[in-house]
């Protein structure tokens, strides 16, 4: 993690309100701003430690567009990012099919088979 | 068994009960599953009467599951129980993995999950916790079946509301109105578009290219990451009765959550961004050495005597004295006196100094 050179660190990337108002979502919080400050600044690590990560995964896969499978196999590979960030990934629809697929199979359990589709298989778009 | 898929190996299976007799015929089923998997391999197809299941017993195999293809398996099975009970899996327990359930979590961790929410509970749960002491220690000398008690929780109190879904402010989770479905993204809740992009394509290589679910999706990564940091700081602030979270507590959150080699770098850019503001407020004549004296003990490192400012990189390190301010930010500034004239001046302070970070030079 060296510090960004060519950008003067004192002056974040990210828009100070911004940075508060999300950290504020959870209502009763107050913050110094000192501390939105460094949430700014190291947010900003962390963002180039996901680009870096994908870019990584996607170079790997000989792939030149980064997607969302390469961005979670980054998460997948970081123990303390995985932890908070890896539900929050949208599952890739391949995988959605795949269980919409097998619903329709007998082999799991009878009832299910014989109902229409749940109203749930339609958000999953 | 599908037969395109391949065939899992398992014990022969009876009519009707399937392997059901061989499963329930002690009450260690960790080890009755063993003895099976010894058998019969480390991931083995059982037919427990109408429920078809797969054991995994090795650690390899887990990975696999677990790990691999883990979205595959992220799902809980859809049974007659759980369908009837949770209106056709739709609740946030049963319902796959997917965006249908991220919408239900993030309701959950809005809604009822929020600090002030679960404030609102305390006395609930510590009423709770009451039963529970006077439950075990009612049965002393005997044991006491606690997961039970701490599912139904206590009994002798009728009055007592059973959990959650009334409590008697009105922002119960499952109040009358329905919740306006997030079907617009509210890009308050997010970090500019732009200023992630930019960011991302200083660091990929020029010819990369971001899928726009991808550049999304990054988007709500950046979001999470300052709530999660926020939370874990927030926490800390409220155990230690403080109101407001400081630089000191998003530091702690940072090593606790396992981003320790961030610290480094932004105590660095902390000091900095102090420095910047001490200038400012060192023009306008205001004391600097009382406001030296509270960093004296937020920062972890600095000494509690008096706050020395580091310049890391090409400027000479500086000392920060309310008497000497004004000489050291002459440097840039109009006077002559910049460079040489100001750091002689202080050469002579900086001995009672000492540097503990001459490493960031």
């Amino acid at each position: 993690m060296t510090e960004n050179e060519a950008v003067d660190p004192i002056r974040p990337e990210f828009p100070t309100g911004r940075v508060k108002k999300i950290m504020k979502l959870d209502k009763d919080i107050k913050v110094n701003p000192e501390a939105s400050f460094l949430i700014s600044c190291s947010t900003n690590l962390f963002l180039q430690f996901l680009a870096e990560r994908s870019a990584e995964v996607a170079a790997e896969k000989k792939k030149k567009t980064v997607k969302i499978d390469h961005l979670r196999t980054a998460v997948k590979r970081h123990r303390p990012t995985i932890d908070f960030l890896l539900d929050s990934l949208p599952v890739p629809a391949e995988s959605i099919q795949s269980v919409a697929n097998s619903l329709s199979d007998r082999d799991l359990s009878r009832p299910v088979a014989d109902k229409p589709a749940p109203p749930w298989l339609e958000l999953a778009a | 068994m599908n037969s395109t898929r391949g065939v899992i190996p398992g014990p022969w299976k009876l009519p009707l009960i399937g392997n059901l007799h061989q499963v329930t015929v002690s009450d260690l089923l960790h080890f009755t599953l063993r003895n099976l998997a010894i058998k019969h391999g480390p991931i083995m197809h059982l037919q427990l009467g109408q429920v078809s299941t797969v054991v995994v017993s090795s650690p390899e195999t887990a990975r696999e599951i677990m790990k691999t293809h883990d979205l595959v398996f992220a799902y809980m099975p859809f049974l007659v129980v759980s369908m009837i009970t949770t209106f056709e899996c739709t609740d946030i327990a049963f319902s796959p993995y997917g965006n249908y359930w991220r919408h239900l979590r993030k309701i959950c961790n809005e809604e009822l999950l929020s600090a002030a929410q679960v404030g609102s509970f305390r006395s609930i749960r510590e009423g709770e916790v009451l039963d529970l002491e006077e439950t075990i220690k009612s049965n002393a000398g005997m044991p006491v079946n606690l997961r039970l008690n701490i599912i139904h929780g206590g009994s002798s109190n009728s009055n007592n509301n059973n959990g959650i879904v009334s409590t008697d402010n009105g922002n119960a989770a499952n109040s009358n109105a329905m919740p306006p479905p997030c079907t617009v993204r509210e890009q308050d809740q997010y970090m500019p578009i732009a200023n992630v992009i930019r960011i991302m394509r200083r660091i990929l290589p020029t010819h990369a290219k971001i899928s726009d679910d991808a550049k999304l999706t990054i988007q709500e990564c950046v979001s999470e990451y300052i709530s999660f940091i926020t939370g874990e700081a927030n926490e800390r602030c409220q155990r230690e009765q403080r109101k407001t979270i400081t630089a000191e507590d998003v530091l702690w959150a940072m090593g606790k959550l396992g981003f320790d080699e961030y610290v480094e770098p932004l105590t660095v850019f902390l000091n900095r961004y102090r420095e910047t503001q001490n200038e400012r407020t060192s023009l306008r004549g205001e004391p600097v050495l009382k406001r030296g004296m509270d960093y004296g003990s937020s920062i972890m490192m600095a000494p509690p005597y008096a706050p020395p400012v580091f310049h890391v990189g090409h400027h000479q390190q500086g000392f920060l004295d309310g008497t000497t301010a004004m000489g050291g930010y002459l440097r840039d500034g109009s006077g002559g006196a910049a460079g040489g004239g100001s750091s002689s001046s202080q050469a002579s302070l900086t001995n009672n100094n000492f540097d503990p970070f001459g490493q960031y030079m």
